[in-house]
C-alpha cells in the first residue's frame, strides 16, 4: 500500500495529512522557525504513530511528499539572503529605490495608507552601492538603439564582485522584447567566471524569469528569486537528503503559488510564496467539485486573520490585480487569495475622539499573551473572549480541553468597551461579534461584485479555527443559501496540497491587435504572432514536463490572456476558449470571451471596442493530473443527533437578545445523516460550530456539516 | 448661469433633516461601526474600478477619487489616489441643488449624470473632471457619488490643459459649470459627440463614460443599504458620521495651544515673465477654531497663475486628511474647524475671468505656508509625530503636451513618464522625508515604469533617476525627487510641449525649524544634438543623470523655466525634475553617517556634504572623520554667531531693503501686500 504526505507549514504550526490507502492521519507539530525541517519530521512522524509505522516505514512506502513552505516568507522577513549584484540599464539605477514612487504603500492596508508622516519605503533587497548601469538601449519596439559594449560590462561586474556580490540580477529595459542585450551581460559574466570553476555565480536574466512588460516588477520579481534561490535551494535540498535516508525515494514536491505542485528543480522560489493558503483554496476547489457546488467563497478564520478566495465554475480563476510579495509589486500570476486583520485575536477598542466608536483590530493579542480568557496576561478585549462571554466557547473545551480559559477574566475584558458605552458586558461582546462578522462579510461582499458576481449564487466553505464560530454571521452579509465546515479543518490547506495536479505556468508579454475597428479586415488575419507566442511558451512546458517524467500526451495545456480595449492601459485576465487561432471563429470567441467579463466586471459604459480589442501577455499553464486522496464515506444514520448531546449551557443568541439553554453536541459524536436544529452549539476539538435559531447543521457522508436556513 | 460666490464658499455642513435628525441617533453601536466601514469598501470598489477602466495616464498613476454625499451634498466617505478631487464634489453638488433641482428644464432624476470642470463652479482647474449622479430610493433623493480624475485634454489654447501666459480664462478650453450630461443610466451621444468634438484627444471622452459606470456601480451599492436597512438609517448613519467627525476635528483643534502663527510665501513666475508675488499666511487657533488669513497676498497676474479661496480650502482638506485628520473618516466634517479670510482681489481671490488653469501652481505654495503654520502649532502638542515640513507640493516641473506619437496617433498629456507622483516626502522630528514618494497632493500615487511611459509617448529615456541635492537639508532632509531625461524618437510627427512651473529661483517648499527649502530645478531643454554617432558607439557621453547632462559640453541644452516656442522632433529632448521637500532643524546637527550614506546613493553630492552638513570624509571610501567634522561644524556655528545682530538693528536694515522696480512690478503694495 502507498501513501502520500502533504505539508504545510504555517506561522504557528505545521500541518500534516498522510493517506495512507483508505485511512487519513492528520498531525499538527509547532513550526520550528530556526529549522523548518525539524517541525516538519515531528509531525510526520506523529502521523506514523497514528497509523502504527515508524517514521521510516512511512516514507519508504510514500509515493509523493508536497510541501508547502514559509521559507521564502521567512528569508525576506530575516533578510538572511546573498549579497546580489543589480545590472540594469544606466540611468536607471535608482529604479529600486524610486520603487514606482508608491512602493512604501505596496502590501499595505488602505487605511494605513493615510498616515502620510508615518510612511517609509523598505530597504531594497539589492542596496544602490550594488546597482550598475550599463550604456546600452533598446526601445519599445525591440530595437537595439544603443549597443551593449562588453567591455563596460566587463568593468562593471568587477566592480560588483569587488563589492562581495554572490550572484548577479540582470534586469534592462525592454529585454522582454528583445533579450539580447541581457544574455550578452550573461555572456561577459560566464567568461568571467566560468561554469567549470569555483567561484561561479548564479546569474538571473528577467527576460528568462518575468519575461514581462514594466520594468519594475519585472525586476523584483528576478530579485525575490535570486535572493530567495540559495536559502531555499540549501534547506529544500537537505530536507529531500534527510527524507531520501529514510527511505523516500522520489524528489520532493514543492506546492507554487499558481496552484500546482512542481518538482523542486522546476521551481521558481518567489512562486512559494503563500503557497499554503493558495493550496487551501485549491482542496477547496476539489472539494467544491465532490459536492458539485460550481461557485464557492472559501474562508479561513484564524487567531490573527481571516483569508478569503473565490472559486467560480469550481476553479480559481482570479490572480491578484496588483500582486505584492513581502513589499515588493511583481505582477506574477498568484492565485488570489486575500487577507484581512480579523480573528480571534483581534482587540476591540474604543476611538474616544469618534464618539467612542467601537472598532476591531487591526491590532490583535496573537497568542502571548492572547486574548484576556487565556489568562496569560492580555487583559484587552479580543473576538475570542466575546465568543466566550457570549457562552459560544466553552471555557472547559477549548483545543479539546487542552487549553483551560477563564470566562471572568473575558467578561473583565469587556468592561473596559462596556462602561464607556453604557453597555453591559454581553451587550458589549455581542456589539464585537456583530462588527467583526460585518467586516468579514462585506469584505467578501466587495471582492465577489468587484469581479461580476453575485454572492447569493455561491456557497461559503468555512474553515480555520474561529471559521465555523463565525460563519453564519458573515454570511448573513453575503447571503449565500449553504455554508459548508469541515472535520478537518485545522489541516485544510496541507489537505488541499493533497489534491493539486502538477502544474506550471508559463508567461510572456506580447502586443497582438486581435480586433481594430478602424481597419479592414477588423479581425486579426496574420494568425503568426499569436501562434508563435502560445508556441514559444508551449515548448518550455512541454521541456518541463518530460523533465518532470511525464509524457507530452499526458500533458492539458489552458491559454490565458492579458486583454485590454485599446485605449485602456489596465488589464483584464481572459480564460482563452482557443489555444491557437486558425479563424476568424477562434478570434470572435476570445474577444467575445473578454467582452462578457469587461462587461460583467465593470458595465457597459466602462467598454470602448471602438478602440480596439488587445491582447498583451500570454499565460500558458501546462498540468498533469494527479492522484487524488479520497475522503472516507460514513453509512447513513438516522435524523437524530440525541447520541451526540453531551449537554446544555446558556447561550447568548441575539434573536432573542438574552442568553437561551442550548443544547451542546459533540461533533465526534454526530453521524452522516443526522440534522441538528439552531440553536445550538457544536464542539470539536479544533474549532465550534454556532448554529443560530433558525438555521439548520446537516452532517453528510464525510461528517462535514451543512449549515442552511431551517 | 450666476456663479455663486455663496456656494463657492460655503465650508460649513448643512442642516440636517428632520428624519436624519431622527435616525442619527436611532443607529446601534455595531451597525455605526459596520455601515461606516461597508461606505468605506463601497467607494474602495468604485476606485479599484475606475483604475481599471480610466484611460487617463493620470488615473492610473492615481490622480483620482470617489466619494459619497449626503443629499445636501455633504462628503461622508472616500477612496482616492487625490484627496482634492473629492474635496471638490460638494460646491457643484449644492449648487446643482440650488439651481437645477427646481428647475423644469433641468431637474434631478434618477440616472442622471452631471459633469462639472469649472473652478468658478467649485472645480479646481478645469483639467479636473467630475462625474455626479445623484443617489435615488423609491423616488427620494438620498445621497451623491463623484467620480472625479486629472484629465489630460481640455481643447486650450495648448495641448494637455496648462496654458502658463493665459491673460484670461479664454484662453483654457473647455469648461463646463455642472451640466447634466446623462441621463437613464447613459451618457448622452449628442453630449459626447459635442465634447469630444471640442478636445484634441479621445481619452477624455471616454473616461467620461468610465466615471459614469463607476458612479452607478456604487449608486447601486448605496441603494443596497437603503433596501436592506431603510432610507433612514441610510440617511441617519451619514448624518451622524457628520456631526461625529465634526467633533472629533473640533476636539483635536481644542487640544492644541492658542495663538496666531505666521508664515510667507514668494513666488517668482508668472507665466512666460519673471516676476516677484506673495502671499502671507496666518494661522488663528482659538478654542476649537482655526482661522487663515491670507491678507497680505499678491494681486492677480496675468497669467495662469490664480486661484480662489475654495480651492485653497480644498486642498489644504486634502493635506489634513493625510496629516492631522489622518485617522479620522474623509468628511466634510474635518473643515468644520476652519474659516477663511481671503482678500478679493488677490491672488489667490482672484477676478473670474482670469486664467486659473494653474491654480494648483499657486495654491500649493500656500498650502505649504499654512502647513509651516500648523507645524508651529503641533510642536507643543501630543501630534508631534505629526509635525512635517510641508510636502513637496511645488515647484514641481511639470513637460506636458500633445503631438504625433509614435504610432502615428495622437498623444496628450505628461510626456515621459509621470515624475510629478515621485516628488520627495516631507522630513519630520524623526526621520527624512521619503525619497521619491509621492504626488504633491497625494501619498500614494504611481509614478508608473519607464516602459509604460515609452509606449504611451514617443521617448527614449536618456535617465529616470533620483536627484541630486535636492531634498532640503537638514538635521533630517526633505525627501528627494525624480527627474527624467528624454529624447522624442520615433515620433511620426511634431509634438508642442508646456513647460509649467511657478518659480523658478525663489523656492517655496519651506524647510521647518531651521531646514533649508526643497530644491528647485530647471527644466533642460536640449535640441540641435546628433546623437546617432553617441548611440552607435554607446558613446560616455551619453549623459545618465540631470547632473551629467547639465555639465556635458556635447549636448546641446538650455535651461529654462518658460515655455519652449518650437516644437519639438525626434531628438530634441528634455530633462525635468519633480519637487522636494524642506528639511527638519539644522543641517549640522545631521547624522554625518546619515549624509555619507546618501553621498553614496548620489542622493547628495559630496560638495553638498562638505559645504553643507559640514562634514569631514575620506574622498574615497567615504568614511567619516568624526574629529574633523566636529572641528569644521564649530566652525561653522562660530560664523554663524559672527553673523548675527541685535532684532532691532536686523529689522532695521531689513525693512531698508527692497528689491528692483521692474522685479517686483506685479508684488502690489510693498511689502505688505494686498490687506
Amino acid at each position: 500500500m502507498e501513501s502520500t504526505i502533504d505539508i504545510d507549514v504555517g506561522g504557528t504550526f505545521t500541518d500534516c495529512l498522510v493517506v495512507f490507502g483508505e485511512r487519513i492521519a492528520r498531525a499538527k507539530s509547532p513550526t520550528t522557525g530556526y529549522n523548518l525541517s525539524v517541525g516538519f519530521r515531528r509531525a510526520v512522524e506523529d502521523a506514523a504513530q497514528q497509523l502504527d509505522m515508524s517514521l521510516s516505514d512511512l516514507l519508504q512506502k510514500t509515493t509523493v511528499v508536497r510541501y508547502s513552505t514559509t521559507l521564502a516568507m521567512n528569508t525576506l522577513i530575516q533578510r538572511t539572503g546573498p549579497k546580489l549584484g543589480l545590472i540594469t540599464t544606466a540611468g536607471q539605477e535608482h529604479m529600486l529605490l524610486i520603487g514606482r514612487s508608491r512602493a512604501w504603500a505596496d502590501g499595505l492596508h488602505p487605511r494605513e495608507r493615510r498616515y502620510m508622516y508615518l510612511a517609509q519605503k523598505p530597504e531594497p533587497l539589492i542596496p544602490y552601492d550594488m546597482t550598475v548601469g550599463v550604456r546600452e538601449r533598446i526601445d519599445c519596439f525591440g530595437n537595439a538603439v544603443i549597443p551593449l559594449q562588453k567591455e563596460e560590462v566587463r568593468q562593471k561586474i568587477q566592480a560588483l564582485v569587488n563589492k562581495g556580490a554572490r550572484g548577479f540580477v540582470v534586469s534592462l529595459l525592454w529585454s522582454f522584447i528583445n533579450p539580447t542585450h541581457e544574455q550578452l551581460v550573461r555572456e561577459v559574466i560566464q567568461e568571467e567566471y566560468p561554469d567549470r570553476y569555483l567561484g561561479n555565480m548564479p546569474i538571473l536574466l528577467s527576460s528568462e524569469v518575468q519575461p514581462k512588460w514594466h520594468e519594475y516588477p519585472r525586476t523584483n520579481v528576478v530579485i525575490l528569486s535570486g535572493y530567495l534561490h540559495t536559502e531555499m535551494t540549501e534547506q529544500l535540498s537537505a530536507l529531500g537528503e534527510e527524507l531520501r535516508d529514510y527511505g523516500y525515494k522520489k524528489p520532493l514536491s514543492i506546492i507554487n503559488n499558481i496552484g500546482g505542485v512542481a518538482k523542486l528543480s522546476r521551481t521558481r522560489a518567489v512562486d512559494t510564496f503563500g503557497a499554503g493558503p493558495i493550496a487551501g483554496l485549491l482542496g477547496a476547489s476539489w472539494i467544491s467539485r465532490l459536492y458539485g457546488f460550481p461557485n464557492v467563497l472559501v474562508t479561513d478564520m484564524g487567531g490573527t486573520s481571516f483569508d478569503y478566495g473565490v472559486l467560480i465554475d469550481g476553479s480559481c480563476r482570479f490572480y491578484q490585480d496588483w500582486p505584492v510579495i513581502d513589499r515588493w509589486a511583481t505582477e506574477t500570476s498568484m492565485v488570489e487569495v486575500s487577507t484581512i486583520g480579523a480573528g480571534g485575536g483581534s482587540i476591540a477598542w474604543l476611538n474616544k475622539l469618534m464618539g467612542n466608536k467601537l472598532e476591531i483590530g487591526p491590532k490583535s493579542a496573537g497568542s502571548n499573551p492572547g486574548p484576556a480568557c487565556y489568562d496569560l496576561g492580555g487583559i484587552e478585549p479580543t473576538v475570542t473572549d466575546a465568543d466566550v462571554v457570549l457562552g459560544y466557547i466553552n471555557p472547559d473545551y477549548f483545543l479539546g480541553g487542552k487549553m483551560q480559559l477563564s470566562r471572568e477574566k473575558a467578561i473583565q475584558s469587556m468592561e473596559t468597551i462596556a462602561r464607556p458605552l453604557g453597555l453591559t458586558p454581553v451587550e458589549a461582546a455581542s456589539h464585537i461579534r456583530t462588527i467583526v462578522d460585518a467586516n468579514m462579510g462585506n469584505t467578501i461582499l466587495k471582492e465577489v461584485v468587484l469581479r461580476g458576481f453575485a454572492p447569493d449564487q455561491f456557497v461559503v466553505f468555512a474553515y480555520g479555527g474561529a471559521g465555523a464560530t463565525h460563519c453564519v454571521d458573515y454570511n448573513s452579509h453575503l447571503k449565500a443559501p449553504k455554508i459548508v465546515t469541515f472535520p478537518f479543518a485545522s489541516v485544510f490547506c496541507a489537505l488541499g496540497g493533497a489534491t493539486l495536479d502538477l502544474k506550471q505556468c508559463y508567461e510572456s508579454s506580447k502586443h497582438v491587435c486581435l480586433y481594430s475597428p478602424m481597419r479592414l479586415p477588423q479581425y486579426l488575419a496574420e494568425y503568426d504572432e499569436f501562434n508563435r507566442a502560445v508556441d514559444g511558451l508551449k515548448e518550455l512546458a512541454l521541456r518541463d514536463i518530460k523533465s518532470e517524467g511525464f509524457r507530452p500526451e499526458d500533458v492539458t495545456l489552458a491559454l490565458e490572456l492579458d486583454m485590454r480595449y485599446g485605449d485602456h492601459l489596465m488589464l483584464t485576465r481572459v480564460a482563452s476558449p482557443r489555444l491557437h487561432l486558425q479563424g476568424d471563429d477562434d478570434v470572435n470567441a476570445i474577444c467575445d470571451a473578454f467582452i462578457s467579463i469587461h462587461l460583467a466586471r465593470y458595465g457597459e459604459l466602462a467598454a470602448i471596442p471602438v478602440t480596439g480589442i488587445n491582447v498583451e501577455s500570454f499565460y500558458l499553464f501546462a498540468s498533469v493530473p494527479l492522484p487524488k486522496p479520497e475522503l472516507p464515506v460514513f453509512p447513513l444514520e438516522g435524523e437524530n443527533p440525541q447520541q451526540a448531546i453531551k449537554g446544555r449551557r446558556p447561550v447568548y443568541w441575539k434573536q432573542f437578545s438574552d442568553f437561551k439553554e442550548t443544547d451542546i453536541f459533540d461533533a465526534e459524536l454526530l453521524c452522516h445523516g443526522n440534522i441538528v436544529p439552531g440553536p445550538a452549539i457544536i464542539e470539536a476539538t479544533d474549532t465550534t460550530v454556532v448554529l443560530p435559531p433558525g438555521m439548520k447543521y446537516s452532517v453528510d457522508r464525510y461528517l462535514s456539516g451543512i449549515i442552511e436556513s431551517a | 448661469m450666476p456663479i455663486d460666490e455663496e456656494v463657492l464658499n460655503r465650508v460649513c455642513t448643512e442642516e440636517p433633516t428632520e428624519l436624519e435628525r431622527e435616525w442619527m441617533d436611532k443607529i446601534g453601536v455595531d451597525e455605526f461601526s459596520v455601515y461606516l466601514t461597508k461606505l468605506e469598501l463601497i467607494c474602495e470598489e468604485a476606485k479599484q474600478n475606475m483604475i481599471m477602466t480610466g484611460l487617463s495616464p493620470a488615473i492610473q498613476g492615481m490622480d483620482c477619487g470617489v466619494g459619497v454625499y449626503t443629499a445636501a451634498g455633504d462628503l461622508v466617505a472616500a477612496s482616492v489616489g487625490t484627496y482634492l478631487h473629492i474635496c471638490s464634489g460638494q460646491v457643484p453638488i449644492k449648487y446643482i441643488l440650488k439651481y437645477y433641482k427646481d428647475d423644469p428644464s433641468v431637474g434631478i432624476h434618477e440616472g442622471d449624470v452631471f459633469f462639472v470642470n469649472d473652478v468658478l463652479y467649485g472645480g479646481f482647474h478645469n483639467m479636473d473632471m467630475l462625474n455626479i449622479v445623484p443617489v435615488f430610493w423609491e423616488g427620494d433623493l438620498i445621497a451623491w457619488v463623484v467620480a472625479a480624475a486629472h484629465e489630460p485634454e481640455t481643447g486650450a489654447t495648448e495641448p494637455a490643459g496648462f496654458v502658463p501666459y493665459a491673460r484670461s480664462r479664454y484662453e483654457e478650453g473647455f469648461k463646463a459649470p455642472p451640466i447634466r450630461v446623462g441621463s437613464n443610466f447613459m451618457i448622452e451621444t449628442d453630449f459626447f459627440d459635442f465634447f469630444s468634438n471640442m478636445l484634441r484627444d479621445t481619452i477624455t471622452p471616454h473616461d467620461l463614460k468610465a466615471k459614469a459606470s463607476c458612479c452607478f456601480k456604487m449608486a447601486e451599492r448605496l441603494q443596497e443599504i437603503a433596501e436592506q436597512k431603510g432610507v433612514g438609517f441610510f440617511v441617519g448613519l451619514m448624518r451622524r458620521s457628520l456631526e461625529v467627525v465634526t467633533d472629533a476635528g473640533k476636539q483635536r483643534i481644542a487640544s492644541l495651544n492658542d495663538g496666531t502663527y505666521r508664515h510667507v510665501i514668494f513666488f517668482d513666475l508668472q507665466g512666460k515673465e519673471e516676476a516677484l508675488g506673495c502671499v502671507h499666511i496666518t494661522l488663528i487657533k482659538k478654542g476649537d477654531q482655526l482661522t487663515v488669513d491670507l491678507s497680505g497676498s499678491s494681486p492677480p497676474t496675468m497669467s495662469f497663475l490664480n486661484s480662489k479661496p475654495h480651492v485653497v480650502r480644498g486642498l489644504l482638506a486634502g493635506v489634513m486628511m493625510q496629516y492631522l485628520f489622518a485617522d479620522f473618516p474623509v468628511s466634510t466634517g474635518l473643515l468644520a474647524p476652519f474659516s477663511f479670510k481671503v482678500p478679493p482681489g488677490t491672488i489667490v481671490n482672484a477676478p473670474n475671468d482670469r486664467a486659473m488653469s494653474g491654480s494648483m501652481r499657486i495654491t500649493a505654495p500656500v498650502v505649504n505656508g499654512i502647513m509651516v503654520c500648523l507645524a508651529k502649532l503641533l510642536f507643543d502638542s501630543d501630534l508631534r509625530e505629526r509635525v512635517t515640513s510641508p510636502p513637496s507640493m511645488s515647484g514641481v516641473g511639470l513637460a506636458a503636451g500633445g503631438g504625433i506619437d509614435q504610432y502615428g496617433g495622437i498623444v496628450i498629456g505628461i510626456i515621459g513618464t509621470i515624475i510629478i507622483n515621485g516628488c520627495g516626502g516631507p522630513a519630520t522630528p524623526f526621520r527624512d522625508g521619503m525619497d521619491a514618494g509621492q504626488f504633491w497632493f497625494s501619498g500614494f500615487a504611481d509614478c508608473l515604469d519607464v516602459e509604460h511611459g515609452e509606449v504611451q509617448t514617443p521617448v527614449l529615456h536618456l535617465f529616470r533617476n533620483i536627484m541630486m541635492d535636492q531634498g532640503g537639508p537638514g538635521k533630517f532632509r526633505g525627501g528627494a525627487t525624480v527627474c527624467q531625461g528624454y529624447t522624442f524618437h520615433n515620433a511620426k510627427g511634431p509634438l508642442r510641449l508646456i513647460f509649467n512651473t511657478s518659480t523658478s529661483r525663489v523656492p517655496h517648499t519651506p524647510g521647518l525649524f531651521g531646514g533649508y527649502a526643497g530644491g528647485i530645478n530647471p527644466f533642460l531643454e536640449i535640441r540641435n544634438t546628433d546623437w546617432q554617432p553617441l548611440f552607435e558607439n554607446a558613446s560616455e557621453e551619453i549623459p545618465s543623470s540631470y547632473h551629467e547632462l547639465a555639465a556635458s559640453k556635447r549636448i546641446t541644452y538650455k535651461a529654462t523655466q518658460f515655455v519652449s516656442e518650437d516644437f519639438f522632433m525626434n531628438g530634441d529632448g528634455v530633462a525635468n525634475g519633480s519637487g522636494s521637500s524642506g528639511g527638519y532643524g539644522d543641517a549640522l546637527e545631521r547624522d554625518p553617517a546619515l549624509a555619507m550614506d546618501d553621498v553614496g546613493k548620489q542622493i547628495t553630492s559630496p560638495w553638498a556634504a562638505r559645504n553643507v552638513y559640514h562634514v569631514a570624509f575620506d574622498e574615497e571610501t567615504l568614511e567619516v572623520d568624526y574629529p574633523q567634522t566636529s572641528k569644521l561644524r564649530d566652525q561653522e556655528r562660530e560664523r554663524r554667531k559672527k553673523q548675527g545682530k541685535p532684532y532691532h538693528d536686523f529689522m532695521k536694515e531689513w525693512l531698508e531693503r527692497k528689491p528692483k522696480e521692474e522685479i517686483i512690478r506685479s508684488y502690489g503694495p510693498w511689502p505688505e501686500g494686498i490687506k
